[in-house]
């Protein structure tokens, strides 16, 4: 089956958008494992963008290529996009 | 899993066979244009250094023309100087030599005149050349294998396709005995941290972070901070968030195996594994450095920028003199159009219809006929340009 995003490695907890995917379009996510759930996209993601896994409370790790990439600065819902907005990087 | 390649004296194995004909200096260019002019596998080795420059940068410049004769691609030198440059055409061929190698030196204070010297340098290259097309390739293992690493005109999709799918290919490289190289140190602020999780021992580690804050400091003497300028406006309106998303994105192509140390820009590893290089991003310079480290042949990963979208011209070039390049193109789009300069399109991945693992296995099908013979697109269309070295001091 087509995928409509990526998720890079098996512990991230955001997956980047292959498409332009619209709020209120329910899509399959596949892990590089096989692993997949279905999330409810809840804004719209623009392509090459991140959009959150699972509900995120401030001040946590978003991980992407299994690695920090950076925290959250408010709480994030499952299928919301994640980005300037609501993630800072850790290194300043 | 073996290549075919071509046995060097020193144990070695080519990828390719060439001679040759390295200026000492930037004087002596013409001489070095005319000499291998027309002569099938001889190279003229042009660049823009002279004697006024630094020690420091004397010093890289002589490690780096050394580094190139050594490389395995290259069967035979004719080093050509003035026989006045601060870096001796003696002592650089003494160098190259101690492989066994054939070099020869041509200097114009031992000559009667211009022509004189190119007329002899043509008489040794045609020898040389007539040399290296007896050659035959011969059975060798993946282990003699060096590749540098390249990413150019990234975009969003980069870190998610080519760069993750060049990694895998880099693992199994070294799981085979291969020595991988990367470079480009300011694509590395923001990664330090995941590299050097990588690294082999504390002391490597520490070196990691020491070249990328030298780096790191030397830009901001211009004005030009890295680490915050980083990721550009661009980049954040294609869907990159942070400096460490878009640097972990990029170094990606380095896979994930243990990193064996660092090495000054032009330096040849001492075992198998991987590596990384101090150097520029900048094309020119990044393949005259890697291929002086010793690289047979450079993976270089594209994203869907400006640089891929221009009609029939090969994208941020790196036409190589010496180790072959196989460009690897993310996006999707645009691909008739580019597609005589670059060699793969892993666009597939962005489309969502097959996986990074399926798309490493291609590129690693492909890497294993050109390495033993098959012309990558950049060989096919002649393209070639000139090398750059990375200095550090201003000239003199």
């Amino acid at each position: 089956m087509k995928q409509v995003s990526i998720v890079s490695s098996e512990v991230d907890n955001v997956a980047t958008a292959l498409r332009n995917l619209n709020a209120g379009q329910k899509i399959e996510i596949a892990w590089p494992s096989g692993i997949k759930k279905d999330v409810l996209i809840k804004e719209n993601i623009p392509l090459g963008h991140k959009f959150a896994l699972r509900d995120f409370l401030k001040g946590e790790h978003v991980i992407k290529y299994g690695e920090v990439i950076g925290e959250t600065i408010e709480t994030i819902l499952e299928g919301c996009h994640v980005h300037s907005h609501n993630l800072k990087g850790l290194r300043g | 899993m073996r290549i075919l390649g071509y046995r060097r004296p020193d144990g070695s194995f080519g990828i390719r066979s060439y001679c040759l004909v390295i200026a000492v200096g930037s004087c002596i260019n013409q001489a070095v244009y005319e000499i291998a002019m027309g002569i099938e596998n001889v190279i003229a080795v042009r660049h823009y250094l002279s004697c006024a420059r630094v020690k420091a940068d004397q010093k890289m410049l002589k490690r780096c023309l050394a580094g190139l004769g050594l490389n395995a691609n290259v069967h035979s030198v004719i080093l050509v100087g003035l026989g006045c440059e601060a870096n001796s055409a003696f002592e650089i061929a003494k160098e190259i030599a101690q492989s066994g190698k054939r070099v020869e030196v041509l200097t114009l204070d031992k000559l009667s005149s211009f022509n004189e010297l190119v007329f002899k340098g043509r008489n040794i290259a045609k020898d040389l050349s007539s040399k290296i097309q007896m050659e035959k390739r011969e059975d060798a293992g993946m282990e003699t294998l060096t590749i540098g690493l390249k990413c150019g005109g990234s975009g969003a999709l980069s870190g998610v396709a080519a760069n993750p799918a060049v990694g895998l290919v880099v693992d199994k490289l070294v799981d085979l005995g291969a020595t991988a190289i990367m470079s480009e140190t300011p694509e590395m602020i923001g990664a330090e941290q995941w590299l050097a999780s990588r690294a082999a021992n504390n002391h490597i580690s520490k070196s990691i972070y020491k070249m990328t804050e030298s780096m790191e400091n030397r830009v901001k003497m211009s004005g030009y901070d890295i680490a915050s300028a980083n990721p550009t406006e661009d980049n954040r309106r294609s869907g990159l968030t942070t400096l460490e998303e878009k640097a972990l994105g990029a170094v990606k192509k380095s896979g994930s195996k243990t990193i064996k140390g660092v090495l000054e820009y032009g330096e040849k590893p001492a075992s198998n594994g991987v590596y990384l290089m101090d150097g520029p991003a900048n094309t020119a310079e990044l393949i005259a450095g890697i291929s002086a480290a010793g690289a047979q042949l450079i993976l270089f990963t594209m994203g869907g920028g400006l640089a891929t979208n221009l009609p029939n011209i090969p994208g941020a070039p790196g036409g190589s003199l010496i180790a072959p390049v196989i460009k690897i193109m993310s996006s999707p789009e645009n691909w008739e159009k580019v597609k005589e300069y670059i060699d793969m399109n892993v666009g597939s991945i962005v489309l969502g219809k097959s996986k990074v693992k399926e798309e490493a296995e291609k590129i690693f099908e492909y890497f294993c006929r050109v390495v033993s013979g098959e012309k990558t697109k950049m060989e096919k269309n002649k393209y070639e340009e000139p090398l750059n070295f990375n200095t550090i001091y201003p000239a003199l």
